[in-house]
């Protein structure tokens, strides 16, 4: 038996997000970090054509932001919350506290030295971190990438072009560290066992009642049942990509240590063998994602 | 009200993308000099203005760095957990 875990405008808003955003990331690495990811500028057909892109992309990503914001939004205050357990936006202390406590017992529980595994409703502390961080992470993206794109219409820039690189490095950096969150999403979402090769729940928008009484025990009693069939994964290869995303997160954690600051060129990278592999490794990984995320959409439309 | 809901987020996104759509390819970095130039401002408020900014930039420099560090720590052992985590409910799942 399934559940309804996700809408339709969900599903559309993760699959048109996550594409544009990891194609963003693919596009945009290599300004940051040429010497490693150069040969990224060879596969689109050269810098030019590869900066033109990251500003289609950026373009598709700012409508999707500016649409499915203003959707979610205004969903919520003409229908409601409906069986999702975020209350008044998540931004009440109470909720705050109930998603704080959640992430402690989780962990404590995740480390044996809790016996029960805490109750979560629609979305877990990870998951409602995730709805948080990463809009907040895109606005940043967005609002810095504007500045660049058009820096004649900032008076702080034109009346102080060092600025410029003082935006420019944050945008570098939020980037960097939406490569690391990318990965470990995937990683804890798609690799894990019981979800690889890939959690089709956000790409066909249903969930099978039993992963649902067991991770999202207390949603179970107000999800809608659906129609569909549940397919078991239970393959061992989940361990060896498990393992290949964390090797590749340790790597890239090692990335900002070889980081130096060179003042207006930023925070630059030295050719390191260790750097190249970890940044090379994520990008071929981005572009997996995004063909493995078009199929998983394709498909989930279908089922 | 569906309707209603889907028409006013679809305004209000067009309404946003506008200044870049119309911009997309005139102010891109592909129709040559877009970036404002040190040479635009006057040479005697230059020196200070550069002295300035290159301070400022250091110190965001430093700031982005030291940040990128602990988040990347955050980030492995954050994600070690999980995977654990997945592992032991994947086994009460089959259990």
């Amino acid at each position: 038996m399934m559940l309804k875990r996700f809408s339709w405008h969900q599903r559309l808003a993760h699959f048109v997000g996550s594409v544009s955003g990891m194609m963003l990331l693919i596009t945009g690495l290599p300004i940051m970090f040429p010497e490693h990811l150069g040969w990224v500028f060879g596969i689109f057909g050269g810098s030019t054509v590869t900066m033109f892109l990251h500003r289609v992309f950026a373009v598709i990503l700012i409508f999707s932001f500016a649409y499915f914001g203003t959707y979610f939004v205004l969903e919520r205050i003409v229908r409601g919350r409906g069986d999702s357990n975020i209350k008044n936006f998540g931004l009440s202390a109470e909720f705050i506290s109930e998603v704080v406590a959640g992430a402690v017992r989780d962990i404590l529980w995740t480390l044996g030295l809790r016996r029960e595994r805490p109750k979560f409703g629609k979305y877990d502390w990870i998951m409602v971190s995730d709805i948080y961080l990463l809009p907040v992470l895109a606005f940043i993206e967005i609002i810095t990438g504007t500045i660049m794109w058009f820096p004649r219409s900032f008076d702080f820039v034109t009346s102080n072009p060092g600025l410029f690189f003082v935006v420019r490095t944050i945008h570098a950096g939020v980037a960097f560290f939406l490569l690391l969150f990318v990965l470990a999403h995937a990683g804890i979402l798609h690799l894990t066992p019981g979800n690889f090769p890939i959690n089709m729940s956000i790409f066909s928008g249903k969930i099978s009642r039993r992963k649902a009484e067991v991770e999202h025990e207390k949603w179970v009693e107000v999800a809608e049942e659906v129609e569909g069939e549940e397919k078991k994964s239970s393959s061992k290869l989940c361990y060896v990509f498990g393992a290949i995303t964390i090797v590749n997160l340790i790597a890239l954690a090692y990335v900002p240590f070889a980081m130096r600051n060179e003042w207006l060129a930023g925070l630059r990278v030295s050719g390191d063998g260790i750097v190249t592999f970890a940044l090379g490794l994520g990008v071929v990984t981005l572009i997996v994602y995004v063909i493995a995320s078009v199929i998983a959409f394709v498909k989930g439309i279908k089922s | 009200m569906s309707r209603a809901i889907v028409a006013v987020a679809f305004v209000v996104a067009l309404i946003a993308l506008y200044p870049y759509v119309s911009n997309i390819s005139t102010a891109s970095s592909l129709k040559g000099s877009y970036v404002f130039k040190w040479s635009e401002i006057p040479i005697e408020k230059r020196g200070t203005l550069y002295e300035e900014s290159l301070k400022t930039v250091t110190k965001f420099n430093n700031a982005v760095k030291v940040l990128l560090e602990i988040a990347g720590i955050f980030v492995v052992i954050l994600t070690v957990i999980e995977y654990y985590k997945y592992y032991k409910i994947h086994k009460e799942e089959v259990e």
